[in-house]
């Protein structure tokens, strides 16, 4: 059972940070720091193990790996392998390399929860479920696409709402300058999100036939 | 209304902008964090879910990466997790997941939403459930939604089906009657043709096993299977981790295994899958020679290997089959030893715990020589985890690896100089707990702890204030093995004490007070007794020895025999003053002192001797150091102090005035004086033993004392009080312990004066540099810390110690040599009767939780029902359950469970003889049963129709009719592919 992973940059700060046993946060600070701590100190070429029973109870390991400016830390019990936790590692990293072509640290940062999707694929509660790269960047491809699909009808619902809504007021010459302003703004803004909706759309049905 | 909503949704930060806020960085991070609450606490609030899943979004960021609490949020969560929207949905998940635990109180109220999304058409969604109930579900969740889990068990979506199975484990384990329902269809999926769902389902049955292996024992057949068919790793290495637990249990399946593992090993290319065979094998079929000779041929190759995390893992495995096959670690010895020098922490403290496990009595002196040597060298962490870990294997079941006590308690000695040692409290047990139990070792252990007292640069350091507190109880509680009592005295008021934390001072100064009762009664003893003879004009050579010195203020009478006392103490034989005592005081030693007296050299002029001017001056100087502390604001201190003051004051009458006014009186005060040193003496001379963990177990608990009355209480009154000395000691009388022997006849050699000698001129270099003889404590406050480092290694140089020398050494000591014959015999070691008990407590613990009893329930709990059937051959055993428990149902372990007597005798000749037949697996085993099928038919026509219907039934159809057959016509024909 894999108890947590963990994404810390050089500095110490978490990037990713997923407990499967529930703990609370402030605990799981306390967790990210002390893993820090223990990792800032070991030189380059050394093993990947550590041995986390002082933090994480008995029968815990740490495993990690150091890529570029990143600590990618995996916390887990007797009943993973040690160097497969560690090709497993691997198998996030790929992943993530592959969805993000030439993934670097900015990606992580700003794609938080898609770095969540893709590794709730792998590690479904604690338990290692795919470990084909492949077939991971296929469910996360397809999430995103429902994701943003549900993101582009919502925008133009709202828009085509929320212009008939100034167009009632309007008529009713109870529309103030900065509303004229924003309107225009928001105007502009729509036309734009619709557009990129409906390629959206065309492409889900294209898709669909296909 | 809606109008706000939509331009809160449009202008709103999103995620991003608030990622980028960060980065920013116009102000300080935890302003922006406030501010960025504020406004989610806003936004949250809204009615427009967009809107709210928006800030639910950020708030589950800065939760998981900033350790903000977000519990207030849970409702809100719960609401956009309702939601049709994909998007919002997966927000609220996310933040579920995140937050929720078995204490939120909205828990109760996402049953029927997750329900709904398990039954969802869009897979995604299922899964998203499936997530959250695999991380949150608690007892009513598992119970509620288990229908749908079992459902799923089965979907079309090899996508959801697999994380249907994942969740089975959550499901089991906080509802344990899951398992009647779910069991089945999990193991069916243990056929599927595809390897994510049998990877899945062995995953499970992997975590399951860890807790309760036992229970699985009947699947191995399944798991078997796998082992020797599938090629894939992962998959292998789950599998194994199962037959590791389940060959523990069961012998026969280790048989089984040990020769698809030991394939596994000659053909894998895969580490990670080679360590796990190997792991497999030290572990749990270490007594099959030749498979561990394969992993150890293995595990060399690790060993060599460039990777530091191979070698890593091969230094674990030797450690794991060090216990049982010592061989394999001695062969490897040359590359343990040179990991000790490895850059890597890790692998040097592999090697160290590799190293340890070699210890023996015939090669702990050498390898902890060492070792110590070593750890002078080697930087603070690691040098105490040497430390540590000789201190942890010497002590292991009391002292058994040690020989040679006085060797013992001069390493400790050396240990507590080694300067990064921060071990002061197994020390400071061991030197205790020496003292108590070894009697023949008291003499060495006091010249150690006088060693460790005399040198005042070793107070200034934190660490070892626990050592120097052991230190002074020994040397107060045995101080008459002591060669010189008044340099002890010295030691234990040495300025510099005003370092020491109160209560340690407070171990000094009734050190202290036991050191003075000592030196009187010696004084008075003998002067009483030299009085009486010289009245009697029994001694004749007295005369001569008292011209030659004269003390101003005292009778002569009573120096005439200070020579002698110099003598004998300076001797370093305190023994003999023992012996010479004891004679004396039964009034029959005149003899022995009168040689002594003669062998003394006339000249001498010890400036520590017992003569009244001498302890008229150890008198003085206790009154001068502790003086200013009958103020202390320690109360420990203060008490003591004042005892030994009031004692002093009491003495030095006595002691000084008969000398002033004349030597008729003298006898008669000396007596008076000794009188009272007696009965002190007498008060600290009953032997203190050690006492058994389990000896208040003993003691009757007196009528009204309450000792389960609730103190938490007090914890709250007194929770800032703690309790530093507490040691794993107490002290009490003798009558707890056995003392077996009692021999203090050997003698010491004289060359062990000389360390002495070297720390007492260190203790007159102290003085000399600070100008000071040891008057008021007030001056050494200026004396600070300047001084050496405890221990300026200096004779580092002459240990050239690489570990190319411990690999010498280790040749030499490691080959498994016959036991020298040692100079000594090993001296007694006290055991007390707790002691045993507590070695031998290491129960295991047999967990018979609610799980693992379903489980057996399900895979076998009818066997009740089906050996009678099996004999009635009723139509009970149709259900493919059942076929599978007959499958297993000849494993010993369970047919004395759930068999009948009769039934055992038979099953064991037919396993024999299966053994030979059927040496493997999967296809053979589908044949076999095919061609036995027709009989099966034959006699459960029937049943075969009704299975037939079933998903997977043919297959199990056919082994039930095999099996039933076999029980019945007990003939040995059925592969059984588990034994």
């Amino acid at each position: 059972m894999i108890k947590s992973v963990m994404v810390i940059n050089t500095q110490g700060k978490p990037r990713l940070a997923k407990f499967y046993d529930f703990q609370p946060v402030e605990k799981q600070q306390e967790l990210i720091r002390s893993v820090y701590g223990v990792l800032c100190s070991r030189a380059e070429n050394v093993s990947n193990f550590i041995e986390a029973d002082s933090f994480f109870g008995p029968d815990t390991r740490l495993v990690y790996k150091h890529f570029a400016t990143l600590y990618f830390v995996f916390i887990f019990d007797s009943s993973e392998n040690e160097l497969a936790m560690l090709d497993l590692i691997q198998v996030f990293v790929e992943t993530l390399d592959k969805c993000f072509k030439n993934v670097c640290e900015l990606d992580i940062v700003f794609n938080y929860s898609k770095l969540h999707t893709i590794l709730d694929e792998i590690i479904f509660g604690g338990q290692v479920l795919e470990t084909s790269s492949t077939e991971v960047i296929k469910a996360v491809e397809e999430i995103s696409k429902l994701e943003s699909a549900s993101n582009y009808y919502r925008t133009c619902l709202q828009i085509s709402f929320w212009l008939a809504k100034s167009v009632a007021y309007g008529s009713k010459g109870a529309v103030k300058r900065e509303m004229m302003v924003t309107s225009l703004v928001s105007l502009f803004c729509s036309v734009l999100v619709s557009v990129e909706a409906l390629e959206g759309w065309l492409w889900k049905l294209t898709d669909k036939r296909r | 209304m809606a109008g706000t909503s939509i331009m809160e949704t449009l202008f709103q930060r999103s995620l991003e902008d608030l990622i980028k806020g960060f980065r920013q960085q116009q102000v300080k991070e935890s302003v922006f964090i406030s501010k960025a609450m504020e406004e989610i606490r806003r936004e949250i609030k809204s009615t427009d879910i967009p809107t709210k899943s928006n800030a639910l979004q950020k708030l589950s960021y800065l939760s998981s990466l900033y350790g903000l609490d977000m519990s207030f949020a849970s409702f809100h969560a719960i609401e956009v997790m309702s939601s049709s929207q994909f998007l919002h949905k997966k927000i609220g998940y996310h933040a579920i997941t995140q937050s929720f635990n078995d204490d939120t109180p909205v828990m109760l109220l996402i049953t029927n939403q997750l329900r709904k999304d398990l039954n969802s058409t869009n897979q995604f969604e299922v899964s998203l459930a499936l997530e959250c109930l695999s991380r949150i579900g608690n007892i009513d969740l598992a119970r509620d939604l288990t229908p749908e889990v079992f459902t799923l068990l089965s979907s079309s979506k090899v996508f959801i089906r697999k994380k249907a199975i994942a969740v089975v484990l959550r499901v089991f384990e906080k509802y344990p009657d899951a398992v009647r329902v779910c069991f089945k269809r999990l193991v069916e999926n243990l056929d599927s043709s595809d390897p994510v769902l049998v990877s899945a389902v062995v995953g499970v049955f992997c975590e399951l096993s860890f807790k309760d292996p036992r229970s699985y024992l009947p699947l191995a057949p399944e798991f078997y299977k796998i082992l020797v068919d599938s090629k894939n790793n992962w998959l292998l290495i789950k599998v194994l981790k199962i037959f590791a637990k389940l060959a523990a249990l069961e012998p026969r399946l280790a048989k089984r295994i040990v020769e698809p593992i030991c394939d596994h090993m000659r053909r894998t290319g895969a580490k990670s899958l080679l360590f796990e065979c190997i792991r497999t094998v030290v572990s749990s079929l270490s007594e099959y020679e030749s498979a561990v000779k394969l992993a150890v041929v293995k595990v060399r190759e690790f060993l060599v290997d460039d990777d530091p995390n191979l070698k890593y893992l091969g230094l674990q495995a030797l450690y794991i089959i060090a216990p049982k096959h010592i061989w394999a670690v001695l062969e490897n010895k040359d590359f343990v030893v040179k990991s000790l020098s490895d850059g890597d922490f890790n692998i040097k403290l592999e090697s160290l715990r590799l190293l340890m496990a070699m210890v023996s009595e015939d090669n702990v002196a050498e390898i902890t020589r060492v070792l110590v040597n070593y750890a002078i060298k080697s930087d603070a962490e690691f040098c105490n985890e040497i430390l540590g870990s000789v201190l942890s294997t010497c002590c292991r079941n009391l002292y058994e690896v040690i020989v040679d006590f006085d060797w013992y308690v001069s390493l400790l000695g050396e240990m507590t100089r080694i300067p990064h040692c921060q071990k002061g409290e197994e020390i400071e047990n061991q030197l205790i707990d020496i003292g108590m139990r070894v009697k023949d070792a008291r003499p060495e252990l006091v010249h150690v702890c006088r060693d460790l007292l005399i040198d005042p640069a070793l107070l200034g350091n934190p660490f070892l204030h626990r050592i120097l507190s052991a230190a002074a109880w020994v040397s107060g509680e045995y101080v008459e093995f002591s060669r010189n009592p008044f340099e002890l005295m010295e030691a234990l008021l040495q300025p510099r004490t005003n370092l020491l934390p109160s209560l340690i001072r407070a171990v000094y100064v009734q050190a202290a007070l036991k050191v003075l009762i000592f030196c009187l009664y010696s004084y008075l003893l003998h002067r009483d007794n030299i009085a009486s003879s010289n009245h009697d004009n029994l001694t004749s050579g007295i005369p001569e020895l008292v011209s030659t010195r004269e003390g101003p203020e005292s009778s002569d009478l009573a120096t005439s025999e200070d020579p002698s006392f110099s003598e004998q103490y300076d001797s370093f034989n305190p023994r003999d003053i023992n012996q010479s005592f004891e004679d004396l005081s039964v009034e029959n030693g005149e003899d022995i002192t009168v040689s002594n007296c003669q062998a003394s050299s006339s000249s001498f002029l010890g400036k520590n001797s017992f003569t009244q001017e001498s302890i008229v001056s150890l008198l003085n100087i206790v009154e001068l150091a502790l003086g200013p502390l009958s103020g202390s604001h320690d109360v420990e201190i203060q008490e003591r102090v004042r005892n030994v003051l009031g004692f002093t004051d009491l003495i030095k009458q006595e002691i000084v005035n008969p000398a002033v006014r004349g030597k008729e009186n003298s006898a008669m005060d000396v007596t008076d004086a000794f009188s009272v040193v007696k009965l002190m003496r007498d008060a600290f001379s009953k032997e203190l033993g050690p006492v058994s963990a389990s000896a208040q177990q003993k003691v009757r608990i007196p009528d009204g004392l309450l000792l389960k009355e609730d103190l938490a209480d007090l914890e709250t009154i007194c929770g800032d009080i703690q309790f530093p000395l507490a040691s794993s000691f107490s002290f009490g009388g003798t009558q707890y312990a056995e003392i077996v022997g009692v021999s203090q006849t050997s003698l010491q050699s004289n060359d062990e004066t000389e360390p002495s000698h070297e720390s007492t001129s260190l203790l007159a270099d102290h003085r000399k540099r600070h100008g000071l003889y040891y008057l008021s404590s007030e001056k050494s406050e200026i004396a600070s810390s300047d001084y050496p480092p405890a221990n300026d290694p200096i004779s580092q140089g002459k240990l050239n110690d690489d570990s190319e020398d411990l690999l010498k050494l280790t040749e030499q000591s490691l080959v498994q040599k016959k036991r020298p014959n040692h100079a000594k015999p090993r001296p007694v070691v006290l055991k007390l009767y707790g002691d045993e008990i507590a070695i031998a407590s290491k129960k295991t613990e047999v967990k018979g939780d609610l799980l693992s009893g379903v489980v057996r329930d399900v895979l076998l709990g009818d066997d009740a029902i089906t050996a009678p059937s099996q004999s009635s051959r009723s139509e009970k055993s149709s259900s493919k359950r059942k076929g599978k428990e007959k499958l297993t149902a000849d494993l010993p372990s369970e047919s004395k469970e759930n068999l009948q007597g009769e039934e055992m005798p038979s099953d064991h000749v037919n396993t024999s003889s299966r053994k030979s037949k059927h040496p493997s697996h999967g296809k053979e085993r589908g044949q076999k049963s095919q061609g036995k099928d027709g009989e099966g038919k034959e006699d459960n026509g029937v049943k075969e129709k009704k299975k037939s219907n079933r998903h997977h039934g043919k297959h199990k159809a056919r082994q039930i009719a095999n099996e039933s057959l076999n029980v019945v016509a007990q003939t040995p024909v059925i592969p059984d592919f588990l034994l």
